[in-house]
């Protein structure tokens, strides 16, 4: 009988287990802290940040400073160019350093703007609920079932020069609709919960609702789609560079890195390889500390239970 | 603090009349199908004095919490009227609902759910207060105050809900509800998710505070005992209606519809010596789904003495004996359960 | 009532069960000896956190391990103690003669086979019967438990039946091995008061069909009052008392039960006012320290033995025993404020 667990730890917690939880926040930082995985993955990580935006003081040479003579270096420790150089001459650690602030940049823009707008979309149609909720989400739907990469290319043709805050708005346009739905999800479950009516019959207006008893319930799970959108806005980015639609030359971009050294990945096996695994690595420990930070959540959700 | 025993009350003295109150939920189309609707509520008519404790006791799904909740505007009724202190509740506007919900306030079930887990006690507590417009440094003094009517140490004020217990917590609930002296509290289910050794204690807290300031309950909850020992009148309800409403001695000794008759003798008695010595009705099937209630008398499906009559013509709420006892049934009758109890 | 005569059926000795959890460990049930006869209906009384499920749990070897352990004790069970038995023979031992009823019987069914399956497949897995005879008998557990049209109610699913029906399709599945014991945990309290009726009858036709013992697990002491032949009251993780229904209802020796049964809002004959337990109860974590009532009970009043000395449980009368230091006290008082 695979159900006896269940029925077991049920009873084991409904004999006491939670006797004493602490503050709410409290218990889900310690869980996170606890989670192994989760905070190697957030140490890389902000290495890796703290790389990209020292970018000038970790190399000596500019991003676009071409010097023909050491074109085609493969990479060495001589004149410190770790990675090698590309056709131009330029130095390679140099680009990917540059390259990865470009695309952490235009993450990290999308992520917020994408989680600000969804949630408003999500918190007014989980309130409100009747016809704003039903306008609201059949919006949301139009623009999941749009064909995303394709428009992507389209608005970044006709739109763009390119320049990685243009990048970062056209991303966030189609990649709100995920929180915009699990907040709404949200909001409309707090909104059956009985604090929240109390609120409302002592007077409290939506707003005043919405902000001091909704909202800071539901933050949980918007901060760990916040942090998994950064990874799937790399990731689209990266794809949107590849095939030459994203961040505009001569900006790097690690995508856009990728693809210029595509033609030559036979002899010049370095051109691919370092943007390749700095993708590889921002993406996994992205994602990592979002798994850390949901079962930290959802520990704590058990615990509420 | 003033007290609300000089409320001006409506021409008959009622605090609170329900005139046909019905709640359907649902029933609008729905992609192709249309399911029917909920017949949450289906007309209730009571009323209830100042200082008053009326039981609105029933099984679930009779539409006991519903009933509550579009009292308060919580939801809108679908037919009827709620009248409050002479203001008509659903119909009022966001506005005069905020006035009334100074007067009528309400304690939930789950003191788990019913406080926000981010919010310190004294923060709900204050929240009322802050709406209502009061300074900052009474605030400060009436929490304490509140907080030291229902039981709990101001000191505690700056802890969380996870750190008391349930009883404890539902004091909060309590404390809340009065933090703007109203006339009415709605309490529904508030003590059933509690320990038998707590509910005590909440029961007796809440004697107290009516006794203090005059406060009318309305009591909503599925435990006989605990309504036979706190109200002064019961209403017992079935599928969405009123079977019989009386005064706590009429329902508990002298209830005349079987329905009432049958709840009653379902409640184990808790007296080893009398085990096998009373009659238990056991009815038999289940409740029937709300959104297709049975023609005419709502319970004839499960009751033994139906007849032809029942399936056909709803009863309606008739006064028998006393001025008090109003029953919907066609054949009331006494039935000898706890006489055979007391002997 | 049962007779005590003869071996026990079971025999919990000196249980311990922990868990471990954030705040430290939480000592779930702390030294709890109780005797089952065969036959015999026992109801095991305590609040939430009182140890009373756990210790089920504990018994039916189904402590999910980690966080919990079984940290000392014995349970005999026809003479064989089931802590030590394999994960392999304890699934024998349940389901054959060791049934379980549990109070949410959604989580105990599953929702893509239908119920008669159900029973048919619980008494095809431990052999003795052909498909056809498993599903003769299946039908017939049905009506036993007052399932209606059981014949037709065999072929449905779990979610077509009420929440009444699927508790007495799982008192069916229950006794469908004919068990020796019976372990019912809160089994009508998420019922309505008219439904609860129907599935206690059904449980007394159930006991009366088979003649198992039963472990009654419950807060509700009307429950207890209608059903059971012998009383444990738990606090705390402890046996506090325990005695024949009658003796504790009409004369308990111990402040708990005397409090729990004075709390109690009466149906018939309104007492005034309630006399509550004071407090809350305790944390299983930090108990108090000698006897975990001390700090709510009205017997105690601060003394000495209460806050040092952890009472055992030890015999007041014949076949009644109570773990306070001042059983005797309780006789006198007992007879003049008595409840009932």
């Amino acid at each position: 009988m695979t159900i006896e667990p269940t029925a077991a730890t049920l009873i084991a917690e409904r004999e006491g287990l939670n006797v004493k939880p602490r503050s709410q926040w409290q218990l889900f930082i310690k869980r996170f802290l606890r989670h192994r995985v989760a905070m190697v993955s957030l140490v890389i990580l902000i290495a890796i940040v703290l790389a990209a935006l020292n970018a000038e003081r970790l190399t000596p040479y500019p991003f676009d400073g071409m010097n023909l003579k050491d074109s085609n270096l493969a990479p060495t420790v001589e004149g410190g160019h770790f990675f090698g150089t590309d056709k131009l001459g330029r130095d390679y650690f140099t680009r990917v350093v540059y390259g990865t602030r470009t695309t952490i940049f235009v993450a990290i823009v999308v992520a917020l703007i994408s989680t600000l707008f969804g949630t408003l979309v999500g918190a007014v149609a989980g309130y409100a609920g009747g016809w704003i909720d039903n306008a609201l989400m059949r919006f949301t739907d139009l623009v999941i079932i749009l064909p995303g990469l394709a428009l992507l290319m389209i608005m970044i043709a006709f739109l763009g020069e390119g320049s990685p805050l243009q990048v970062a708005l056209i991303l966030s346009s189609l990649l709100w609709t995920l929180i915009a739905r699990i907040v709404r999800a949200q909001f409309l479950s707090l909104r059956r919960r009985e604090f929240v009516e109390a609120a409302i019959l002592a007077g409290a207006s939506p707003w005043r609702v919405i902000w001091r008893h909704m909202l800071p319930n539901a933050l949980g799970p918007i901060i760990v789609n916040a942090t998994l959108t950064i990874s799937t806005a790399i990731l689209i980015e990266s794809a949107l560079s590849f095939i030459g639609f994203g961040v505009k030359p001569p900006t790097p971009a690690l995508g856009q890195l990728i693809s210029a050294g595509r033609g030559s990945m036979s002899t010049q096996w370095w051109l691919v390889t370092f943007p390749g695994l700095m993708i590889i690595t921002i993406c996994l420990t992205i994602n990592f500390i979002g798994d850390g930070l949901r079962d930290a959540l959802d520990a704590r959700q058990a615990q509420r239970s | 603090m003033t007290g609300p025993l000089t409320a001006p009350a409506a021409a008959d003295g009622a605090l609170l009349r329900v005139e046909g109150l019905v709640k359907h939920y649902g029933g609008a189309r729905h992609g192709f199908a249309t399911p029917p609707a909920i017949q949450a509520v289906g007309g209730v008519d009571f009323t209830l004095k100042a200082g008053e404790t009326l039981g609105l006791v029933g099984e679930s799904g009779c539409g006991k919490s519903t009933t509550g909740r579009c009292i308060i505007g919580l939801e809108r009724p679908t037919a009827g009227r709620v009248v409050f202190d002479g203001q008509d509740v659903a119909t009022a506007s966001p506005r005069q609902l905020k006035a009334i919900r100074r007067d009528m306030q309400y304690v939930f079930q789950d003191p788990y759910s019913s406080l926000n887990p981010l919010m310190t006690v004294f923060s709900t507590l204050a929240e009322p207060l802050y709406l209502s417009g009061m300074r900052r440094n009474d605030i400060r003094d009436r929490v304490a105050e509140l907080m030291r009517l229902v039981g709990l140490a101001p000191e505690h004020g700056n802890r969380f809900p996870h750190e008391f217990s349930g009883g404890q917590r539902q004091r909060i609930g309590i404390a809340r509800a009065l933090a703007l002296n109203p006339k009415l509290l709605i309490l529904d289910e508030p003590v059933s998710a509690l320990d038998v050794s707590i509910q005590a204690q909440v029961i007796n807290l809440l004697e107290d505070l009516q006794d203090q300031f005059g406060l009318a309950y309305l009591f909503i909850a599925h435990d006989l005992s605990v309504i036979s020992h706190i109200c002064d009148r019961v209403a017992v309800m079935y599928l969405g209606r009123i079977v019989e409403v009386g005064t706590r001695e009429e329902i508990f000794e002298r209830a005349l519809h079987p329905y009432t008759q049958a709840l009653l003798s379902a409640v184990p008695i808790d007296d080893p010596d009398l085990r096998g010595k009373t009659q238990r009705i056991v009815l038999s099937g289940d409740l029937p789904s709300p959104a297709r209630p049975p023609s005419g008398c709502r319970f004839h499906t499960r009751c033994w003495k139906a007849q032809a009559n029942c399936k056909q013509t709803p009863p309606t709420l008739a006064r028998m004996h006393s001025q008090s006892q109003l029953v919907a049934c066609h054949y009331p009758e006494e039935r000898p359960l706890v006489a055979t109890i007391q002997a | 009532m049962a007779p005590h005569r003869g071996a026990p059926l079971l025999s919990v000795e000196g249980l311990v069960t922990e868990f471990r959890s954030a705040d430290g460990i939480v000592h779930a049930v702390d030294e709890v000896s109780y005797q089952l006869w065969p036959g015999e209906t026992l109801a095991v009384v305590g609040e939430s956190g009182s140890g009373k499920s756990v210790t089920a749990m504990s018994i039916l070897g189904l402590i999910p391990q980690p966080p919990g352990r079984i940290a000392a004790g014995r349970v005999l069970f026809e003479g064989r103690d089931l802590l030590t038995l394999s994960r392999r023979e304890m699934r024998a031992v349940r389901g054959k003669s060791i049934a379980m009823i549990f109070q949410d019987p959604m989580t105990s069914l599953n929702p893509v086979l239908t119920v008669g399956f159900q029973i048919a497949e619980a008494m095809l897995a431990h052999g003795g019967v052909g498909r056809r005879e498993a599903h003769e008998r299946a039908i017939a557990l049905l009506q036993t438990t007052g399932v209606p049209n059981a014949s037709e109610r065999y072929h449905q699913f779990p979610h077509q039946y009420s929440g009444g029906m699927r508790q007495r399709a799982l008192i069916a599945m229950a006794i469908a091995n004919r068990p020796r014991l019976v372990i019912a945990d809160e089994p009508t309290t998420a019922l309505d008061v008219t439904i609860q009726a129907q599935v206690f009858e059904a449980l007394k036709l159930a006991q009366a069909e088979t003649e198992a013992a039963m472990i009654l697990i419950t807060h509700d002491l009307g429950l207890v009052a209608e059903l059971a032949d012998r009383v444990v009251v738990m606090y705390g993780g402890r046996v506090v008392e325990t005695a024949d229904v009658r003796t504790l209802f009409h004369a308990p020796r111990h402040p708990y039960t005397v409090g729990l049964l004075k709390s109690l809002p009466r149906i018939h004959g309104r007492a005034g006012r309630l006399t509550p337990i004071p407090g809350a109860p305790p944390s299983l974590i930090r108990l108090p320290s000698g006897c975990a009532f001390h700090p709510r009970c009205f017997q105690s009043q601060g003394r000495e033995p209460c806050r040092m000395t952890r009472p055992g449980l030890r015999e007041i009368e014949v076949q009644h025993n109570s773990a306070c230091h001042f059983a005797e006290e309780l006789a006198v008082s007992n007879r003049e404020g008595a409840p009932a």
